[in-house]
């Protein structure tokens, strides 16, 4: 709002005042109260209604400002005392409303809106007491007596009901102190229930109402003992903390306008197209609330998902509140957010528009990444199928025809020792026997390819099998966690190769073997003293790649600086 | 000697039986799980129970458990287990909380039935057989922290040989030694691995277990 426009407004409210208190002062009629206390609540008065005009231009979409402004009006209404007599009786009635616009505009602070049924339905008792209660009261009332000697007559009275006053008066004495009493409970209840930033906007205007509440009430305790009441400086303090209560309104309003402020700050850090925790960050800050979740639309998916990719489910909970962000018609994203927050929607909305281009880059690499983890989701599974297949191969050729050759080995030894020595026959069923040794052997070491059934034994042992078989010496560390199947298989694939390589190319006279496991990532090392020059892209190592990264690992193919070479596996392992 | 022979494939222990019953052992009964196994053994112990490593269920160390709980219930029945590769956990295994009665070989083994039934004699005797070729590559692995290293050359290869089951005259033999050398060795290799001195077959079993505990230290265990 700019400054030329606050002042007009001040000036509009200042013009209300203080032809109200010239009407007090120079009307001819008469003065019920000393023209000081009456200044004073005139001028309390004007601060209501220059600040509800403020509040009601700043905030259109929000009762607050009108309900102010309301307040500060049919109070004034008291303080004009008008020759009519109908007039007067009439400004009693209007000024009644004071009370359930009062109560009205607490609940509602700051979103203007009435949160609950209860709220509501209570809201509306007050007023219907008021219409019920006001007029009736007009009735019975003779505004003339030791308080108001020359207050006009008043021709609404009925001269029969004079009698029913004192206990109308009783009962709305009653219905003010029940009115008061559920209010102040209806607002602690909801200073407990409020989060942080809702309880910093409600603060400064339910301790200055407290303490004008509290002042009040002393001046009635006061009243009720016999003072004159009207000339304690007690109600002129009362009275300035009333005046109080306009500007602790129309603050809490205004905090909400420095959040606004904030929107532009954001706009200029999401310049830089952060990615989606930052924009996350970034979103939280503006709005004050830490808690906020950013959940992505996902079109294709028709679901929401966080920064990672992962579902998130979408709704509103206890003192959570969902804001669905759209751009050009196209669901873009949803805050999840603290419920104090949806009493500036206005501020979520601005938000939302500032961060729109960044949401819209984001929820990209929302998607980006929830595809991805599709992908490594259904690789895996193919790759755990690929390796229960190979386990169920390898027993099959374990089972079956390793187990008939050696039969048929037994066979020929059987054969051998019946024909008993050395004989031509003899040496053709050697000859077989030696035969189907080989056979044996290759297929040993065809099943060992496929899967090497030591595995089950765990790393350690199928390792130190294919260290025993090195014909170069090989050291090994090796930890001795159990992981999974597809990579403890990987690791060992990964050894074998680098060994068998070593042997064939490297002219080395030492090789190692080392295994860590730390940060879930296990790290499998092979290293040799020998020549190095080894080819990252040749058949053998391309194929531990290919079966390293399915994994989501990394295969690392250098030679050191003292010569020899290494190379390096690192796959996840939770 | 009687044995039980436990392996699923029905081909292999069909033609082990047969070639053990010519060889003049009597085969007594076959089993073809390691339930079935540990019952014909309760029902009626033989010498040994010859055990296949890898039988049904999960086809990964049945027999190896089953030899465990053979020795256990029946103590008098010595076990030879099979396996298709070389496991020095399986060695371990094989051997922790026993001091006898056991052997380890590659399945393969059997059908050099004369030395088989040498490993079954040894193993019915008393002794312990472990396969040449895991001694052998054990031997000549590369180690950084030896707890050999206490050894000279030459006391390695007796208490190699030790652990394969070899006797005294056998070694003697291998390393064309004399036997009261060979004694001499085995006496300096147990007070070297500070293993008791007692009577002379505890002592050549103790030394083969040392070995293996020895060995089996480069693989840290599991």
């Amino acid at each position: 709002m700019s400054g030329r426009l606050l002042l007009a407004l001040s000036v509009a409210g200042a013009a209300i005042t203080g032809t109200a208190a010239a009407l007090v002062l120079f009307a001819h009629g008469f003065q019920p109260y000393p023209p000081a206390a009456s200044l004073a609540q005139v001028a309390t008065d004007g601060i209501w209604i220059t600040a509800g005009l403020i509040a009601w231009r700043c905030r259109p979409g929000n009762r607050v400002g009108p309900l102010m402004t309301a307040l500060g009006v049919v109070d004034l209404a008291r303080q004009l005392y008008w020759d009519s007599g109908l007039a007067f009786a009439v400004a009693q009635i209007v000024t009644s409303f004071s009370i359930p616009i009062a109560v009205h505009l607490f609940l509602a602070f700051p979103s203007g809106r009435l949160a609950t049924r209860f709220d509501r339905a209570y809201v509306a008792s007050v007023y219907t007491a008021a219409l019920l209660l006001a007029p009736v009261g007009q009735l019975v009332d003779d505004p003339r007596g030791p308080v108001c000697p020359r207050c006009p007559d008043n021709p609404l009275l009925v001269e029969g009901l004079r009698a029913a006053a004192a206990p109308l008066q009783t009962a709305v004495a009653a219905v003010l102190a029940t009115v008061l009493l559920v209010t102040t409970g209806l607002l602690v209840r909801r200073v407990r229930r409020a989060s942080g930033p809702a309880r910093r906007t409600l603060a400064p205007v339910l301790i200055s109402s407290a303490v004008a509440v509290g002042l009040l009430l002393a001046v009635g305790v006061m009243s009720a003992t016999g003072r004159r009441v009207e000339e304690s400086p007690v109600l002129l303090i009362a009275d300035a903390a009333f005046a109080a209560i306009p500007v602790a309104f129309l603050l809490g309003l205004l905090s909400t306008r420095l959040h606004r402020s904030a929107v532009a700050d954001l706009v200029v850090e999401l310049g830089t197209m952060p990615g989606p925790a930052v924009l996350r960050d970034a979103v939280a800050r503006t709005l004050r609330d830490p808690s906020l979740r950013l959940a992505f639309w996902l079109p294709e998916g028709e679901r929401y998902v966080d920064a990672d990719g992962y579902p998130v489910e979408v709704r509103a909970g206890t003192g959570r509140a969902v804001t669905v962000l759209d751009h050009d018609d196209e669901r873009l994203a949803a805050l999840i957010h603290d419920a104090s927050l949806l009493q500036e929607p206005g501020l979520v909305r601005a938000v939302g528009a500032a961060a729109s281009l960044a949401l819209e880059n984001a929820r990209l690499q929302a998607e980006l990444r929830a595809q991805l983890d599709e992908v490594r989701a259904s690789r895996t599974r193919i790759i755990e199928a690929g390796y229960a297949e190979r386990r169920r191969l390898e027993r099959d050729l374990h089972d079956g025809a390793q187990q008939r050759l050696l039969g048929v080995r037994l066979a020929l030894r059987l054969a051998r020792s019946r024909l008993g020595g050395a004989t031509e026959v003899d040496e053709l069923l050697a000859e077989a026997d030696a035969e189907v040794v080989d056979a044996l052997d290759e297929l040993r070491a065809l099943a060992r390819g496929i899967h090497p059934a030591i595995l089950a034994e765990g790393l350690q042992a199928a390792l130190a099998a294919i260290a025993r078989r090195s014909p170069v010496p090989v050291q090994l560390n090796v930890c001795g966690d159990r992981l999974s199947g597809p990579v403890e298989a990987t690791v060992y694939f990964v050894a074998a190769e680098a060994l068998a390589n070593i042997a064939k190319h490297a002219h080395a006279t030492y090789a190692r073997i080392d295994i860590t496991r730390a940060d879930g990532w296990l790290r499998v090392a092979v290293s040799d003293d020998g020549v190095g020059g080894a080819d990252p892209d040749g058949a053998g190592l391309r194929g531990l790649r290919d079966r390293v990264e399915a994994l989501d690992g990394r295969l690392r193919v250098e030679t050191p600086p003292p010569g020899g070479t290494r190379i390096t596996a690192a796959i996840p392992c939770a | 000697m009687r044995v039980i022979l436990a392996d699923d494939a029905v081909v292999v222990r069909e033609g082990l039986a047969r070639l053990l019953t010519d060889q003049g052992v009597e085969v007594v009964a076959q089993a073809g799980t390691a339930e079935e196994l540990v019952r014909l053994v309760a029902m009626d112990p033989p010498d040994v129970a010859v055990i296949d490593i890898r039988m049904p269920p999960g086809y990964t160390d049945e027999g190896l458990r089953a030899a465990r709980e053979i020795r256990e219930r029946v103590p008098g029945v010595g076990t030879i287990v099979l396996s298709q590769y070389i496991d020095v956990e399986y060695a371990l295994g094989l051997v922790t909380g026993t001091s006898a009665r056991v052997g380890y070989l590659l399945k393969d083994r059997i059908a050099d039935v004369a030395e088989f039934v040498a490993a079954l004699h040894r193993v019915a005797d008393g002794g312990t057989v472990v396969e040449p070729s895991l001694v052998e590559e054990l031997l000549a692995a590369p180690a950084a922290r030896d707890p050999l290293a206490v050894l000279t050359g030459r006391e390695r290869e007796v208490l190699a040989l030790i652990a394969q089951g070899k006797t005294d005259h056998g070694i003697s033999e291998e390393l064309y030694i004399t036997r009261k050398t060979v004694e001499a060795h085995v006496r300096s290799i147990l007070a070297k691995l500070e293993l008791p001195a007692d009577a002379n077959e505890n002592r050549r079993v103790h030394a083969a277990l040392a070995f293996l505990r020895a060995v089996g230290a480069r693989w840290p265990s599991r």
